[in-house]
């Protein structure tokens, strides 16, 4: 083999490459347009790696001594922020709304199904409802999608403040749970696993859907796939609707975890941030991002509650690691460590194929 | 004029001071909005930053060498313009070109650490000086941030039955003379211009021979010195505590900089006065209307964000269409 034929041969594999590369976004826009034709796998063991892991924790408290199960409760919590930063990720992340004020889905959510539990309504219904009340409340913000990204987000910002005395009118301020819905710490434990479970895969489902396709066309280039006829209106109130009902579904049963709220919950920051953080540093719009973002964020939590307990310094970490993710790797860990891994193995073919001709 | 009207006179008068005030507090933003397209979200916990530096000085300085604590709101203007020209070289510089989203992040990252250096390491000294004019922190409370109902002057005008307090009027007077300036300073100087022409179309301006890169490190320096400005005299009319940024002011300020129009002094300036008269008067519906119906008083505040989402739909350049952006 020559060196000319070799040089060509290469040419023509990465032009290949190139193709395959890019042949997702136009593979997308063209799905959005004809949803009959259905789009090729993509070979990735992301999710069958997550299922492992969701089975492992749903295997977790059986090996767990009985008189241990209380400690599930510190697990918990790790089930809301999961599935908070799953729906921040399919609204800001794959939809390319950048919603600011997450919390007032969370709220909404607490809120309601507290409003319900009290009516007399058993937990699994009253969480459902809360769940609900969030999607409403989506739809009733789709009419902001006319303003220009940075306005939505100034917006966004904005509405959990106008929230707050509008639940307390509705609604009411104080939330408890009523003792017949207290469950044990293990049911606790099974309900967030299930909640965090569905909301993953069924995101998951939703983005190998024609749903999906449409919204990563629209997040390559809104102004092609719109011109291609994806009705974008319709797929980003999707993605806010969904990602509303699953951030209230975690918000019903941060309620049911905690115990009891105000509505001043309304005000807590915390629940917008801390969710974007975490798909920010796992990587915005991926599979991964939002999982791994939310296991560093409670290996991180969980070490730091365990050796300085009372601390917030967690917190003081969290936004120190942002700023460096924010300018070193924008994209996230998980989009970069994909790149990296590429990188080195395209590299050591290249070097194959150099060492094959000489 | 009966009671009542005096009452309600008092208070839209209250909310046209503390209208000033706000104009103050978002006219920075609006500068950095405006000329980079950077929402600095960190703008709100500059200003509280400042008013804790204030509240600092007063417990400090004051009463050592007897210098009145509303000087130290020039020294706020020095410290958050080096802090913002700190945070634009180490955090936006990075990240400016990349979009809307990864500067937002980053000064959202910003905005929490500095919350939490407020509320964590600014509390330390608290604890043995209790000898202010201003309000003095009660290191009993938790987050460390509770003024005492000492203030730091309890002298007021009357004209006719209304009754002006000093520190708002201050407040009032300095937001009133600087906001102009600033308007001059972006006219009439030439660096004005060339920050209004960066903030127009940059690439235009870079091919005039303007130093973009330094216009908007310029301008990003004094909007964040500006919040600094107007966290010196946040301190003498309000209370404080580190998350007023995000819960109270943040939102406040985001209403002026939209319905002043993006970049515009003279707009903020309107806007942040009509902001004002609004947040007031919908308290005077709220008291005097809705309450009759049973709803909380505190719906004057929602009133406001609903008048502000109204106008974001309707007309995002804001009320006073000055249209700087592309």
């Amino acid at each position: 083999m020559t060196l000319k034929t070799v040089a060509t041969n290469d040419a023509a594999g990465s032009a290949a490459r190139i193709n395959q590369s890019h042949g997702e976004g136009i593979r997308g826009k063209l799905m959005a347009l004809n949803f009959s034709v259905l789009p090729g796998k993509r070979r990735t063991i992301s999710p069958t790696i997550v299922l492992f892991g969701l089975l492992c924790a749903a295997v977790f408290p059986l090996v767990l001594r009985q008189t241990n199960q209380t400690s599930l409760l510190l697990f918990s919590i790790y089930f809301v922020w999961l599935t908070l930063a799953q729906s921040w990720n399919l609204m800001g992340g794959y939809a390319g709304l950048l919603n600011l004020g997450l919390v007032s889905f969370f709220a909404l959510g607490a809120t309601v199904s507290g409003a319900s539990m009290h009516a007399g309504l058993s937990l699994a219904p009253s969480i459902l409802l809360g769940g609900l009340a969030g999607a409403l409340f989506a739809v009733a913000l789709i009419p902001t999608f006319r303003l220009r990204s940075d306005y939505f987000a100034i917006a966004t910002l904005v509405i959990p403040v106008l929230m707050k005395p509008l639940v307390e009118f509705f609604i009411g301020t104080d939330f408890l749970v009523p003792s017949a819905d207290i469950t044990s710490a293990i049911d606790q434990y099974y309900i967030g696993l299930a909640i965090t479970g569905f909301s993953i895969f069924g995101i998951y489902l939703l983005m190998r859907s024609k749903v999906g396709y449409a919204l990563k066309a629209i997040g390559e280039d809104e102004l092609a796939s719109s011109s291609l006829g994806v009705n974008i209106l319709l797929f980003k109130s999707i993605a806010l609707v969904v990602g509303g009902f699953v951030a209230s579904i975690a918000g019903s049963y941060f309620l049911e975890y905690i115990g009891s709220i105000n509505s001043t919950i309304f005000l807590n920051l915390t629940y917008s941030l801390f969710p974007i953080f975490m798909v920010i540093i796992g990587g915005i719009g991926t599979f991964e991002g939002p999982i791994l973002g939310a296991l560093i964020f409670s290996v991180v939590n969980y070490s730091t509650e365990n050796y300085f307990s009372g601390s917030t310094y967690d917190v003081l970490l969290f936004s120190v690691v942002i700023m460096i993710v924010a300018v070193l790797i924008p994209r996230g860990i998980a989009p970069s460590a994909r790149a990296l891994t590429k990188r080195i193995t395209s590299r050591h073919s290249t070097k194959a194929v150099i060492s094959q001709t000489a | 004029m009966s009671a009542s009207a005096i009452t309600v006179a008092q208070l839209l008068i209250g909310g046209i001071l503390q209208g000033g005030f706000f104009a103050l507090a978002s006219v920075g933003l609006s500068l950095i909005f405006g000329v980079q397209r950077i929402l600095n979200v960190a703008h709100g916990a500059f200003i509280v930053l400042a008013s804790f530096i204030t509240i600092q000085f007063s417990i400090l300085i004051t009463p050592v060498f007897h210098i009145d604590p509303l000087y130290s709101a020039a020294l706020d203007f020095v410290l958050m313009a080096l802090v913002g020209a700190a945070s634009y070289f180490l955090l936006i510089y990075k990240v400016e070109s990349t979009g809307f989203e990864a500067p937002l992040l980053a000064t959202f990252g910003l905005s929490v650490f500095l919350e939490y250096v407020i509320a964590n390491g600014l509390r330390f000294s608290f604890s043995s000086f209790h000898l202010t004019l201003i309000p003095v922190l009660d290191p009993s409370s938790g987050i460390g941030a509770q003024p005492q109902n000492q203030v730091y002057s309890s002298t007021s005008l009357l004209v006719g039955p209304i009754l002006l307090q000093e520190p708002q009027l201050i407040a009032f007077i300095v937001a009133i003379a600087v906001i102009p300036l600033m308007h001059l300073f972006l006219t009439r100087t030439y660096y004005g211009k060339a920050i209004r022409a960066t903030a127009q179309d940059w690439e235009a301006a870079e091919f005039s021979g303007i130093d973009v890169r330094m216009m908007r490190v310029l301008s990003f320096t004094l909007g964040s010195g500006l919040a600094g400005l107007a966290g010196g005299i946040f301190a003498f009319t309000n209370s404080v505590t580190p998350t007023t940024a995000d819960t109270s002011l943040l939102p406040i300020i985001l209403a002026v900089i939209i319905l002043g129009g993006v970049g515009s002094m003279i707009g903020t300036l309107m806007a942040g006065l009509i902001v004002g008269l609004i947040m007031s008067g919908s308290d005077v519906v709220a008291y005097y209307v809705l309450t009759q119906f049973h709803f909380p008083t505190d719906f004057g505040l929602v009133l406001t964000f609903i008048i502000f989402l109204i106008v974001l739909m309707i007309k995002p350049t804001g009320l006073f269409g000055h249209r700087l952006q592309k």
